[in-house]
């Protein structure tokens, strides 16, 4: 990628701002004529990571994208003041300009960049001629800022210094009221330890001091896992750059004792960014006691614990305000699908120490110190506020990797920084109780509704189960009564059967006494038939004395038997007829 | 996994595995092709997309990075739920990051079934002579689980690409054989529509009863 580079020099208009000020009505109007020569060079790291020039081109430099850059503007005054000879009568002016300060100066990748896209970046270094300044900048647009990147001027106005020295001297019993506002404009850089420690509360003779100094001998189960972080913890400070160096050591340390003494929370990531901040206000043991206040007595530790339930509360908190406060944004947020959670969770567990340059952390942690957890929710929503419009530009993708490279690269100036903590401190926030029961509503609710649905799955499996079951019976059920149907049609028929047979025996039976009727009026026969039944009789008591019958008796008894069968086929027959018809 | 209408596939992906096993690095260096040495820490987890093509076919990655800490075990099924493919990452330096893997695998298996396309890539082979977890240990278990195994170096750009090559590759195989199902699926919740109100009749049969 080749990019042109768009320098201003923003330390201009001061440079020429005092000049008039010696001159007295009575003298003539000077004629001042300071011609300065500015000179850009740019250089960028190559493999051996050592800084040397860039090719130039026609109209500028050509720049790769990715690689770090160190940019020094060379000014030089080249020609004094024209008159001399006057300026020789003006008190002491010695005709060369005097440069106060330099802000840095604006950068911006591409070509026909927008002002608004420009970010300041202020001085790395500065050498001792005071015209000349080297510009580090890390031009690749896509890498997140290292944790612990910044420098923390240490100047500070005569007057602040003042007014913090009679706050402090005043400062014996409870917080004088002057502190609130100083704090929120910000501690001076070197009374940052002693006043940190004075609004958690930490005494200088504090107990825990000592038992840090036994904390550290005992083992810690954490250990691995807090070597992990350390190296990747504010790597971009000198302190803590170095394996093995004053600043890594101590953070060790640190962290290990801390998790020694909670053991609920133990160790959890995020905890080192937040020890590394102390470290670098104060020795170790009063970090450590410090570090111990604010989980404890700032209720950070309940972020920290069960699985980051109060985590979750918070960004529900977050996410209510963003509704009541910065309702397009949210709004679009959740057309999006962006959640607190992935942007925020990291702002609360670290108090914003991990991903922002240092100076906005310092100034975040005064106000944090001074009026405890609400300040997270007036620093979240006013990064947010401040951020909208350009949020609302984004897709999905676009406003994470905002969250996680542009926004805290856009926070890297002092002034912007300052900017932000006084937006915070205006923002007002409200009805936090309302919306923790509101969540812990919904929490238990929905830890009913698991119960219920757990209840409801076990429900379903034994519906299936009856079901089946059901299924089976009734299909069992249908079997049998079509046996007891089928059972039905056959004992109907039996009966239809057993009626006809009734009905044949009494017809047979009618024709038979027909018959018998018939034969009794013929006398042969009944003699025949009388004497036949005697001598049936008689041969039924006495056994078979009669065998010789006449034939007139065996052709009439061959007859009726004739007669007999002959009928039954009739009957038969008839009987079949009938069945048939049906 | 969604299709956008421009006929894009988009993928969800998540990286899961122990701390400073080299997660982030793996992504860092096969998105922006670069290695930092200076490590960040992941305590949220972070999102990241990659365009490719494969087989003519658009493909959008949706990458979610999540924090390795254990502590953070418990925010994981944000972040894998829905997802197409999971990285298992682990250090092959670090046995107890291999541990942490197959506690990965079982949780994947247990809450998204088959439906996910398993990876395990051991990193930092550029560490290779401070091995503590046996080559052949890691690949037999990979294969036992169905999962590829890869050996990778974000640092020496090993492994890498084809990485996500492969997994992208078997995330698509396996979308296209799922509509395939999916086509003869929806005939049967057809039928299954036919017999609908027979299915309340019995039920309202069943209170009767």
């Amino acid at each position: 990628m080749a990019s042109s580079l768009v320098g201003e020099l923003s330390a201009a208009p001061s440079m020429t701002g005092s000049l008039l000020e010696g001159a007295g009505p009575a003298a003539p109007p000077m004629q001042l004529m300071h011609v300065l020569e500015c000179t850009v060079d740019i250089k960028e790291t190559d493999a051996k990571g050592t800084f040397s020039h860039v090719p130039k081109e026609r109209l500028g430099f050509k720049l790769r994208g990715g690689i770090d850059k160190q940019v020094t503007i060379n000014v030089q005054q080249v020609t004094n003041n024209v008159q001399a000879e006057l300026d020789d009568a003006q008190n002491g002016y010695t005709g060369g300009l005097y440069i106060e300060r330099c802000f840095g100066i604006l950068l911006a990748p591409g070509r026909s960049v927008k002002h608004s896209d420009m970010r300041l970046l202020e001085m790395k270094k500065k050498n001792s001629t005071q015209q000349h300044f080297i510009e580090r900048y890390f031009s690749d647009g896509d890498e997140p800022l290292l944790s612990g990147t910044g420098e923390v001027s240490k100047d500070c106005g005569e007057d602040v210094l003042v007014n913090w020295a009679q706050v402090l001297r005043s400062w014996t019993g409870p917080r004088p009221r002057a502190l609130n506002h100083l704090v929120r404009v910000g501690v001076p850089e070197a009374l940052r330890g002693e006043v940190w420690l004075r609004l958690a509360g930490v005494d200088q003779n504090d107990k825990l001091m000592e038992t840090y100094r036994t904390l550290i001998s005992k083992d810690c189960p954490f250990e691995s896992v807090i070597q992990r972080d350390i190296a990747r913890t504010f790597p971009a400070h000198d302190f803590f750059r170095e394996a093995g160096g004053l600043g890594q050591d101590s953070l060790l340390r640190m962290a290990r004792a801390y998790a020694v003494y909670d053991h609920e929370v133990g160790y959890c990531q995020g905890l080192s960014f937040l020890a590394a901040t102390l470290l670098l206000h104060m020795p170790e043991e009063q970090a450590f006691c410090l570090l111990v206040r604010l989980m404890y007595g700032y209720g950070l530790r309940e972020l920290y614990k069960d699985g980051f339930e109060a985590l979750y509360m918070r960004l529900h908190q977050l996410d209510r305000l963003m509704e009541e406060q910065l309702t397009d944004l949210r709004a679009h947020f959740q057309e999006l699908g962006v959640e607190p959670h992935m942007f925020a969770s990291q702002w609360f567990l670290t108090v914003f120490t991990a991903r922002f340059p240092l100076p906005l952390v310092y100034h975040i942690l005064d106000v944090f110190l001074l009026q405890g957890i609400d300040t997270l929710f007036q620093v979240a929503l006013a990064l947010l506020s401040r951020s909208r419009k350009d949020l609302l530009t984004h897709d999905f993708e676009g406003v994470l990797k905002y969250f996680r490279v542009t926004l805290p690269k856009k926070c890297r100036a002092e002034e912007t920084s300052r900017q932000i903590v006084k937006l915070a401190c205006s923002i007002k926030v409200k009805r936090l109780n309302k919306y923790q029961q509101e969540y812990e509503k919904f929490i238990k609710e929905s830890a009913e509704k698991e119960k219920i649905n757990v209840e409801l799955e076990r429900l379903k499996v034994i519906n299936t189960q009856l079901q089946q079951d059901k299924e089976t019976l009734e299909s069992q059920l249908n079997e049998a009564r079509a046996q007891a149907a089928e059972a039905h049609k056959d004992a109907a028929h039996h009966a239809a059967v057993a009626r006809d047979y009734r009905d044949i025996c009494a017809r047979l039976d009618r024709q038979l006494h027909h018959m018998q009727d018939y034969v009794k009026d013929c006398v042969n026969c009944s003699v025949k038939l009388a004497q036949k039944d005697n001598k049936e009789e008689a041969e039924q008591k006495g056994a078979e004395k009669i065998e010789g019958s006449s034939d007139t008796e065996a052709r009439l008894r061959q007859r009726v038997r004739d007669l007999e069968l002959e009928l039954a086929q009739v009957k038969l027959a008839h009987v079949q007829a009938q069945c048939s018809n049906q | 996994m969604t299709t956008a209408p421009g006929g894009t596939n988009n993928f969800k992906v998540v990286l899961l595995g122990e701390g400073c096993v080299g997660k982030t690095s793996l992504l860092l260096r096969y998105i922006e092709d670069k290695f930092n040495d200076k490590h960040l820490t992941t305590l949220q987890a972070t999102f990241l997309n990659k365009r490719l093509n494969i087989k003519g076919k658009r493909i959008n990655l949706s990458i979610w990075d999540t924090a390795g800490q254990e502590k953070f075990h418990a925010l994981g099924p944000i972040y894998y739920r829905n997802s197409n493919g999971a990285i298992l990452v682990y250090d092959i330096t670090d046995e107890d990051s291999f541990g942490k893997v197959k506690n990965w695998v079982k949780e994947l298996k247990k809450m998204l079934g088959s439906d996910i396309v398993l990876i395990i890539a051991g990193n930092k082979v550029d560490l290779e002579h401070e091995r503590t977890v046996p080559l052949e240990e890691a690949e037999s278990y990979a294969n036992m689980v169905g999962a590829k195994h890869y050996y990778t170096s974000a640092k020496l750009n090993q492994g890498v690409e084809e990485l996500f090559l492969d997994l992208t590759r078997e995330m698509l195989e396996k979308y296209e054989q799922n509509s395939q199902t999916e086509v003869n699926r929806t005939s049967q919740v057809l039928v299954v529509d036919d017999e609908t109100p027979v299915q309340s009749s019995c039920c309202s049969g069943t209170k009767s009863n």
